[in-house]
């Protein structure tokens, strides 16, 4: 039991990853974010259960297995987190893309056939949709505005982490 | 408790160890560097605490001393670390979406218009620098002006392409 206990941060992973596969092909493959919530809690159900039955079998107080319990949840978290990006990574990446456009090409892309296959205009187009569709942002008067305010704090919060960690707030700096 | 408080220990310690560098000087290969000094600091944090686990204590509480304990904190301690670096790597490369919020941000009041994005969001800025990572991280290179994915190139986009085929979304990403 201590091995599964010790483990079960990556078991409930696998949990995660299969719930998430399930969704997308049985209950609907639009609604990717949904899927990873759905994913996620299944995980967490999971982890919740082995950690249940670890502490219940333990002779000790079940205060005193608290903190090994945290830990197991926050590995968990942070593999959830990891499986969130990489579905993510498939989705939005700009990298993934170009990949995926030259290994459906023979012989390779000069840039000029790469941006007739993807540019700036398809990403633009594709992501201020997505900002338009959420609220975050607004078209008036053929001009755009911010909308809500989420997406700007979170904007300014990874221009603050640059900033921090990297001592610039923008690639071209 | 002595598991969640190595943890932290072990994982604050890689952290510190990384801004301080950083702080230093910017290192040419980051995510490389990165990698090396969370396996390092991993590998002989663990070491060092399981040799002598009978003579150290932090905040009153004494080192882990079975070996089941060690792997946990193991496993805490690579789950954050690439918790981190899939992070770390979105802080690098400017996100088209951030860019975009920002520079509407920027213009205030006045908002912006479509041809404004145009002049400020362009291949130049979105494409042309990711086209040449492709190069610099070894996923493609060049023949005859042309870019064709490397062996790793193609692992990489395979995995994504059958992951994508596994959920049905048949759509290009990106």
């Amino acid at each position: 039991m201590v091995y599964l206990h010790m483990l079960s941060p990556i078991a409930a992973l696998a949990i995660n990853v299969l719930a998430q596969i399930c969704y997308c092909r049985f209950v609907s493959n639009k609604q990717l974010l949904k899927s990873l919530f759905f994913g996620f809690f299944c995980g967490m159900f999971m982890l919740f259960l082995i950690e249940v039955f670890y502490v219940a079998q333990l002779p000790s107080s079940v205060l005193k297995n608290i903190p090994s319990v945290f830990i197991n949840i926050a590995s968990y978290s942070a593999l959830g987190y990891c499986y969130f990006h990489f579905v993510n990574l498939g989705e939005t990446a700009r990298r993934i893309r170009m990949l995926r456009e030259l290994s459906e090409s023979k012989g390779g892309l000069s840039v000029d056939e790469i941006l007739e296959r993807y540019n700036a205009k398809e990403i633009i187009e594709n992501r201020l949709n997505r900002l338009l569709k959420s609220g975050q942002v607004i078209y008036k008067d053929n001009r755009y505005y911010i909308g809500k305010p989420v997406m700007l704090f979170m904007s300014k919060m990874v221009v603050f982490a640059k900033r921090f960690i990297l001592g610039k707030s923008s690639e071209f700096d | 408790m002595s598991v969640l408080v190595f943890s932290l220990f072990l994982t604050a310690a890689a952290f510190i160890i990384h801004f301080i560098i950083w702080k230093i000087r910017l290192p040419v290969h980051q995510k490389s560097i990165l990698i090396y000094i969370f396996s390092v600091t991993l590998i002989a944090g663990l070491a060092l605490l399981f040799k002598f686990r009978e003579n150290i204590s932090l905040l009153g509480i004494n080192a882990p001393q079975e070996l089941h304990e060690y792997f946990q904190i193991c496993i805490f301690f690579i789950s954050v670390s690439l918790a981190y670096m899939v992070t770390y790597s979105a802080l690098e490369a400017d996100s088209p979406s951030l860019v975009m919020i920002m520079t509407i941000a920027n213009s205030g009041k006045e908002g912006l218009s479509q041809k404004n994005f145009g002049e400020k969001i362009n291949n130049d800025t979105l494409i042309i620098p990711r086209l040449k990572d492709t190069l610099s991280e070894k996923l493609a290179y060049l023949k005859e002006d042309k870019y064709n994915l490397t062996p790793k190139g193609r692992i990489i986009s395979s995995i994504f392409m059958i992951y994508r085929k596994i959920i049905k979304r048949e759509r290009k990403g990106g």
